[in-house]
């Protein structure tokens, strides 16, 4: 048995590691349908604000037939209550709260998970 | 989904799965090579060129004969059999 | 389709390989459950306390997808990106599937190899170092440590064990490290624990005040509540106050980097602001506001031989407070002037203004929120009550969109941790054992004779740490936290005292966590949906779930842990001759018998889980119903067990089957009588308590040698200490390693490059880790920030152990440290 900090003893420091975050030429594949899609792409400048959201520049429903990114699901238009709306609903703005890249580390440990 | 055929009630059931490390700088070419044996599927490999394949029976060969088979690849430089599940069919 | 028997086979083969060798596994789509084989069924998230709902998707007895659940008030079908990965958490290769005892040439040895062992030799020598200790040491000599993430049943099943069975108080939840300072905030305020609002008023604030709270990765399901309103919304202000900038910035009006520890002062001008330009809601107040003076200069929470204690006049008496008026309480926050805070914060004076304006308009509705930034402090307690100052000065409490709200990290931090009061002062229901009356309740509902409770409360979080360091504590359980990587001071305190060879440690976990490894016993545990649950979310919403799957290997829950434990003693073994004289049908009992077999937790037949097959009772429901004896009808009215399977959750009081979402005010809230208008009553006067207290300055600041300041927490793609989701592949790949935050001008100072490898060290200890001067977090200069989910940086090693003297929780926000190329 053994902890995921390694060899090193508790009351010892263990060294950094060093990770890039990773570029892959296609999409990811899910574990599942109901798990958002991982941002395949680096995202190091890319700024969400109040004011300025630089993902849906490629994703929207409207730039993704262009740009070739995955475009945004339909769920995204629809507010809290269900409705549709013509713009990404106000409530899945902050894309990086379900949406994460991914940087070249080994899992800790396995996995088992089978979908 | 190379070398899977059509499950059918009855037959016998053997699948074997292993881990498989690649050479040095090897990793696309064995990955390449490893498909083409009959009833290997990867489901998982890492950067440093370690691979989770599972080994099928088919009807032209036994998971054991592929698993063999694979061994003698240029590009392994080991692969673990991790389990093997051999059953008749019922 | 049932998966075939081939595709079963391979997907076993495959699994296999994966567990020996750590490689992640892709989706295996020939061999995935087709999606009308899935079986839905609600939980609620096992991360934070938001509480979202959960729809769980099971197929051949594992869990293989989680969706976010539509039905939810709370979520609407939303979660976070931990929330879409649940699916995996239970599913690391290194699942403890038997208990593992140190031992050295077949038996017990502190300083053994951990070897696995039956159940049945794991409790025997357990009960055997119980029982030592009470022998040699008496009640206080054992103690437990447990979690806002232990389901409701299993805290009061532990309470019950501790302070009833064996009659100690020592018994604290990691909650002390994450929401004690609200608790104590809300009980000096109003008398009455857990927030007057809930999460409807996101929906009808005008303004939201963030008050050292990153929202957006902390709970980002409430963050996209209130981004929708912003966004849709333009004359709503959304003011963000912190001691770096974090992503709640994204969405801020109003900015504040403010100098930590200063909040204090910036919530005294804005209580001067508020009456100096006439804006007191008088009638409000008049009706139902006392003001206090409260004790200064209280110390601050550390060993009462550091010097910062003998220097403290009130470190002994930190909670008096005596009544004054409201033009003595003027007076006395009068010179907290915009410039003079400005100066002391570091914060523009016209922001200060900006900010206070939020809360004297009139016509404005304001939420104000907060987590760890005010809880985690050393004057944690008067933050809080700074804050509830504000609210209560202008009115703006218990009404649509006007709440002072404070969020809980875990997700039963109110549910099991508050009320069922798992603290070491505290009974169910907000009562204490250090009142007669409230221990002659307790003790009347758990059929105990007079006396049983003892009335001294025990050692807390960070005193249990230090009564193992000084052989105290002796035999000690964990269940259900991490606290070798949570409680600060590490090297002084935590592992010195796991490692006293006085001790016997023992490690309820799934997974072999660095406190797990500190152990000497250690206790495989069902998680999750391995077994049924409950937990109570921030807004007092109480959640149910079913047994979804079976625990794997011998694992078992820990509310299996504690009443199978409780077998192991009988009466006389524990409590003298006294009590069992008032109780002679107790003579040769055991604990199990008295405690659980009671007729009233074991009045329930059936349940459909693992717990009720092997006791042979409902189990979960009879320990529920005992339990919501103590809160009906005393305003912490709970609805019946099986109303709660049903629905996505209530409110509580649930009174005649309706819950409560603002409390206090006639027409929401039931326990307001008609004409009252608005009642506190959790005090006797129907009035709550605006306090008069200081800024005063934090336990370590900066210095030359220690020049920087270290604040820790939290990241989105992490919850706590990670033992969960670093095990899942996506989000570890996500979020590999703790990071130290750090502004360029600090690294180029130190001729630091981005990315490059530094020591960090305190007073305490050291960690390294890599320095990023452009992420996500952007500190001033003077201040790191490094996130504590990493085990392989123990950040903790760092952190004072330091305390609000009132809540005695740590301040995790604020000490020296220094950083150096490795």
């Amino acid at each position: 048995m053994k902890p995921i900090r390694g060899k090193v003893p508790i009351p010892e420091a263990n060294p950094a590691d060093t990770y890039r975050m990773e570029r892959h030429d296609r999409t990811i594949r899910r574990a599942h349908k109901w798990q958002p899609p991982i941002i395949p792409h680096h995202i190091r400048g890319y700024q969400i604000t109040k004011n300025v959201n630089t993902c849906m520049t490629c994703h929207s429903k409207k730039a993704a037939p262009e740009s070739g990114a995955t475009a945004v699901g339909k769920s995204h238009y629809l507010d809290r209550d269900g409705k549709e709306h013509p713009n990404i609903s106000t409530r899945r703005y902050f894309c990086l709260q379900c949406h994460v890249p991914q940087f070249d580390a080994e899992p800790l440990v396995g996995n088992t998970y089978m979908p | 989904m190379r070398g899977r055929r059509q499950v059918i009630g009855g037959e016998a059931v053997e699948v074997v799965s292993a881990i498989v490390s690649a050479l040095p700088g090897q990793r696309e070419r064995l990955r390449a090579a490893m498909l083409r044996l009959p009833g290997v599927e990867i489901h998982g490999e890492t950067r440093d060129g370690r691979f989770i394949v599972s080994i099928e029976s088919t009807g032209e060969a036994s998971a054991g004969d592929t698993l063999l088979a694979l061994h003698r690849l240029d590009d392994v430089l080991a692969a673990a059999l991790v389990s093997h599940y051999n059953v008749s069919g019922a | 389709m049932s998966l075939s028997r081939r595709d079963f086979l391979k997907a076993n083969a495959i699994a296999a390989a994966a567990s020996v060798s750590g490689i992640p596994v892709k989706a295996l789509p020939a061999d995935a459950a087709k999606e009308s084989d899935i079986k839905w069924d609600k939980a609620a998230c096992r991360f934070c306390g938001t509480g979202c709902s959960v729809l769980v998707g099971t197929h051949n007895g594992r869990v293989v997808a989680t969706q976010g659940d539509p039905e939810s008030e709370v979520n609407r079908g939303l979660h976070c990106v931990k929330g879409y990965f649940l699916s995996k958490i239970m599913y690391g290769a290194d699942r403890l599937k038997t208990p593992l005892l140190r031992k050295k040439n077949g038996v017990y040895d502190k300083n053994g190899e951990f070897t696995p062992v039956s159940w049945n030799e794991a409790f025997d020598v357990m009960a055997a170092k119980w029982k030592d200790a009470l022998k040699a040491g008496g009640p206080t000599s054992v103690g437990m440590f447990g979690s806002g993430q232990w389901t409701i049943w299993e805290g009061y099943a532990a309470a019950k064990l501790l302070k009833a069975g064996f009659r100690s108080n020592n018994l604290d939840p990691n909650a002390r490290h994450c929401m004690a300072s609200a608790v104590a905030g809300f009980m000096r305020t109003y008398g009455i624990d857990e927030p007057a609002g809930c999460y409807d008023d996101l929906e009808h604030a005008d303004a939201f005040v963030l008050w050292g709270s990153n929202m957006a990765e902390m709970h980002p399901v409430l963050w996209t509540r209130i981004t929708d309103r912003r966004l849709m919304n333009p004359h709503v202000k959304v003011a963000v106050l912190s001691t770096y900038q974090h992503r709640g910035h994204e969405l801020a009006d109003l900015h504040m980097i403010f100098t930590p520890q200063t909040d204090l002062a910036i919530l005294n001008f804005i209580a001067h602001h508020i009456i100096s330009t006439g804006r007191v809601n008088k009638e409000f107040v008049g009706k139902h506001v006392n003001f206090a003076l409260g004790n200064a200069d209280i110390g601050y929470g550390l060993r009462p031989e550091d010097e910062r204690e003998k220097r403290a006049k009130n470190a002994g008496d930190a909670d008096a407070m005596k009544p004054i008026s409201l033009d003595q309480y003027a007076k006395f926050v009068s010179s907290y002037t915009a410039e003079s805070v400005s100066r002391l914060s570091g914060v523009p004076a016209r922001l200060l203004v900006e900010l206070a304006e939020l809360y004297a308009d009139p016509k404005r509705k304001v939420v104000s929120l907060w987590t760890m930034g005010f809880n985690q402090h050393t004057r944690g307690t008067w933050v809080n009550q700074l804050c509830h100052n504000v609210h209560l000065l202008t009115g703006k409490i218990a009404e649509p969109g006007n709440h002072p709200f404070s969020l809980t990290g875990q997700p039963s931090a109110c549910g099991t941790a508050r009320e069922v009061g798992t603290f070491s002062h505290r009974l169910p229901a907000d009562m204490v054992v250090a009142n007669p009356k409230h221990r002659e309740v307790a003790e009347k509902i758990w059929k105990l004779p007079a006396g049983t409770i003892p009335e001294k409360p025990g050692y807390h979080a960070v005193l249990q740490n230090r009564m193992l360091k000084d052989g105290k504590l002796n035999a000690y359980w964990v269940q259900c936290t991490n606290n070798m990587q949570t409680a600060a001071n590490l090297m002084q305190e935590s592992w010195p005292g796991y490692r006293n060879p006085k001790n016997f440690v023992v490690v309820s976990d799934p997974y072999p966590t660095v406190t797990a490894m500190a152990a000497d016993l250690i206790l495989p545990t069902a998680m999750w949906v391995e077994k049924e649950g409950a937990y109570g979310n921030t807004e007092r919403r109480t959640q149910f779930w079913r047994q979804q799957v079976k625990a794997p290997g011998e694992a078992k829950s820990d509310v299996w842990q504690l009443v199978e434990f409780s077998k192991r003693f009988k009466v006389e073994e524990v409590w003298p001759p006294e009590l069992v004289k008032q109780k002679p049908e107790y003579r040769g009992k055991t604990l199990y018998e008295v405690l659980f077999a009671n007729g009233e937790v074991n009045k329930f037949p059936g349940g459909d889980n693992d717990e009720s097959r092997h006791f042979g009772f409902y189990l979960q429901k009879g320990l529920f119903e005992e339990y919501a004896q103590f809160g009906r009808g005393k305003a912490h009215d709970l609805a019946d067990f099986d109303t709660y399977h049903k629905v996505r959750g209530l409110r509580w009081p649930v009174v005649d089957g309706k819950e409560t979402k603002w409390r206090f005010r006639e027409g929401y809230d039931p326990y307001v009588k008609k004409g009252e208008g608005v009642r506190f009553y959790g005090k006797p006067d129907g009035k709550a308590v605006v306090i008069a207290v200081p800024y005063e300055p934090p336990a370590e600041v900066p210095d030359k040698e220690y020049d920087l300041w270290l604040c820790t927490g939290r990241v989105l793609e992490h919850w706590h200490s990670g033992s969960m989701t670093r095990r899942v592949p996506e989000l570890h790949r996500a979020q590999p390693e703790a990071l130290v935050f750090m502004h360029p001008n600090d690294a180029k100072k130190r001729k630091l490059l981005n990315g490059q490898e530094v020591r960090v060290s305190s007073r305490r200890g050291e960690i390294r880790a890599r320095i990023e001067i452009r992420g996500r977090n952007e500190p001033p200069e003077g201040l790191v920030f490094v996130p504590f989910f990493d085990e392989g940086r123990l950040v903790n090693k760092l952190t004072l152990d330091a305390t609000c003297p009132i809540s005695r929780e740590t301040d995790y926000k604020k000490c020296a440290v220094r950083v150096a190329k490795v």
